[in-house]
């Protein structure tokens, strides 16, 4: 066998040239440059029930900005010829028991909502980033102590924090940012930690030190750009977190009063309701598990988007 | 190559002396990494590092460049002890010693262009702006056989090889006398292997660099480095000359980790004896008394396990740290 193929291909030098190797095209890259976000940009983009989720966010929130405009009623007046109407042409979702539009309530409702939740949102990753950063940065004593505190936080029942915080502080919005952003940070912070002390021991972090650099180039230039993803995913889910929590809050009375509203004050009033006019409990509930489920779903993509053990 | 011929008359760049740097773990648990290490590295040379892993090559290394923090000992580099140093005085070390890493996809930000990276140094120290800066970068780039179109693109998209090229660049950008290659090819594959070594020999030889060449590649060990210093446990078991460690190997554990180097002929790969080691490497967490090798050692005497021996120079530039060369001298 072996003596056939040998005799009929016959191997001498005349049938070898030198082709020499080509260098010039060796260290070439055909991909075409593009940035750490334009990357996870095309890979959101790819994935369709993400960005699908992110329009019907972009819907809803137009909808409560100017959705009170386009009904033509105002939430708070008050129509005693017109309670409880069914959804038709002129009261898109009906009205309520006070012979409110509640169309223009959704809407209204909406806005205290969302806002409520960016803004939570907000003060939560910032306390979160801030002590989570000092904790994993300077590591040791510093941790140690800041570590204790998020485990005695995360210890108290979330409920009676925000209670006791209502009873000395009174209702209102403020009272419940404050409240809900006391009980939240210490996840973000343990988060934000645990990726700073894993970031930490990275070999361009020492390089970095081995360079000479401080301790602010470190933290802006390397460690934040690098934690940026995973905190921008836990926003996402972060945001119907709080909706939904603030929503659960007012259902029981403890968040947003009267004459304000929220979906969750207007699913609690619809509530007595029920038995006769159950779509003044659907359309708030519709919104809020709408609005729950595109967050979710867009950070999922988000999720996805922003892994870097998903690059290739 | 026509370099200045290093003899052990040359000037001693860096010693260091007496070297020690442990890790806490747990609450009783002392990891002794390196446990009092000496050597010295003379201007313009490449001395190797070669041990198993875990031994302590890469702590040992970045100790030297002041990195870790050392538990005892120091490290003077052209007369400064480099783990005294604070401030400014630190900052200005950082321009004369540098360090390339092991692992080429660790030691790059994933989020920041090839040309801020190599720039990192630049910037830090102020050292160019504009149009001198990206300059600098382009030179640096072609130096290290990447070109210009480089430098706006993001790690992710280099090879191994050319992201350790990259960090090459960035630790020549300071353009330092010192630097501390942390096996700098162990994480490519052979044929890389070879460029990266290549291109660290033409540097050494166009800036006179002195290097700290740590690796477990015997074979690579021996082209590029001038003298060899082997570890076992955090110790120095043997430190000299390359030729003269892989013609005449004096410490046991030597004398084993060059037998297990793979013969390519195997011819003479019959005929030599592959001297087996038995048993594994015992924990560097607190280690017992005595010779670390003992428990592994062919030759060991009851000594050994009680006395740790002292490395002492058996024959010209040739030093060793073992019991049975007690009688020499």
């Amino acid at each position: 066998m072996t003596g056939n193929i040998n005799s009929s291909i016959e191997l001498n030098q005349e049938k070898f040239r030198i082709v020499g190797c080509e260098n010039l095209d060796a260290e070439k890259i055909n991909r075409k440059s593009i940035t750490f976000w334009q990357d996870v940009w095309r890979r959101f983009k790819s994935n369709k029930v993400a960005v699908g989720a992110a329009l019907l966010l972009l819907i809803i929130t137009l909808l409560c900005i100017f959705g009170p405009y386009i009904s033509g009623y105002e939430y708070e007046v008050i129509d005693k010829n017109n309670r409880n109407v069914s959804p038709n042409t002129t009261y898109w979702f009906g009205t309520d028991d006070m012979g409110r539009d509640l169309f223009s309530r959704v809407c209204i409702g909406g806005r205290i909502s969302i806002i409520i939740g960016i803004v939570c949102t907000f003060i939560m990753i910032t306390i979160g980033i801030l002590i989570g950063g000092i904790a994993g940065y300077f590591g040791g004593l510093i941790d140690d102590i800041l570590m204790r505190i998020i485990e005695i936080i995360g210890s108290i029942p979330r409920l009676i924090i925000i209670i006791l915080i209502q009873i000395l502080l009174g209702r209102g919005i403020f009272q419940l940012v404050f409240a809900l952003t006391i009980v939240s940070w210490t996840a973000t912070a343990r988060l934000v930690r645990g990726q700073i002390l894993q970031l930490k021991e990275m070999e361009f972090i020492l390089a970095e030190h081995s360079l000479g650099a401080s301790p602010s180039r470190i933290i802006f230039k390397h460690l934040i750009p690098n934690v940026l993803g995973v905190i921008i995913v836990r926003m996402t889910f972060a945001v119907p977190e709080f909706i939904f929590e603030e929503a659960f809050l007012s259902f029981v009375g403890l968040g947003i009063q009267p004459p304000q509203t929220s979906w969750g004050a207007l699913a609690a009033t619809a509530q007595g309701n029920l038995m006769f006019y159950p779509y003044q409990l659907f359309f708030p509930c519709l919104f809020i598990s709408l609005t729950m489920l595109s967050f979710n779903l867009m950070g999922d993509g988000l999720n996805d988007a922003l892994d870097p053990k998903l690059r290739q | 190559m026509e370099q200045a011929k290093i003899t052990a008359e040359t000037k001693d760049l860096i010693q260091v002396k007496n070297l020690k740097k442990y890790f806490k773990v747990g609450r009783k648990s002392i990891l002794k990494a390196v446990d009092g290490v000496s050597f010295n590295i003379r201007k313009g040379e490449t001395i190797g590092l070669v041990g198993e892993s875990g031994c302590g090559k890469t702590t040992c290394g970045r100790t030297v460049m002041g990195l870790y923090s050392a538990t005892g000992g120091e490290v003077v580099f052209d007369g400064i002890n480099v783990h005294k140093l604070k401030g400014k005085e630190k900052k200005d070390f950082t321009r004369r010693a540098q360090i390339i890493f092991q692992d080429p996809y660790a030691s790059l930000n994933p989020r920041m262009t090839v040309g801020d990276i190599i720039a990192s140094g630049i910037d830090i120290h102020n050292l160019y702006t504009g149009k001198e800066r990206m300059d600098r970068i382009y030179e640096l780039l072609n130096l290290v056989g990447l070109n210009k179109e480089h430098a706006s693109r993001f790690p992710h998209e280099f090879s191994g090889g050319q992201r350790q090229r990259i960090g090459i660049a960035r630790a020549l950008a300071m353009e330092p006398e010192f630097i501390v290659c942390d096996e700098p090819i162990s994480a490519l594959d052979v044929s890389i292997q070879a460029q990266i070594v290549n291109l660290l020999i033409r540097l050494q030889y166009e800036y006179g660099l002195t290097y700290l060449f740590i690796a477990h590649d015997l074979s690579m060990v021996k082209h590029i480095s001038d003298r060899v210093g082997v570890m076992y446990l955090g110790h120095i078991v043997e430190l000299t000359s390359s030729d003269g460690l892989y013609k005449k190997p004096l410490h046991p554990y030597t004398q084993a980790l060059l037998s297990a180097i793979p013969e390519p002929d195997p011819n003479t790969a019959r005929s030599t004896k592959r001297i087996e080691l038995e048993g594994e490497v015992p924990s560097p967490i607190n280690p017992k008394s005595g010779c670390r090798f003992a428990s592994r050692c062919r030759y060991a005497k009851p000594e050994c396990y009680e006395i740790t021996p002292e490395l002492k120079e058996i024959e010209n530039d040739h030093f060793t740290a073992c019991h049975l060369f007690n009688d020499v001298k």
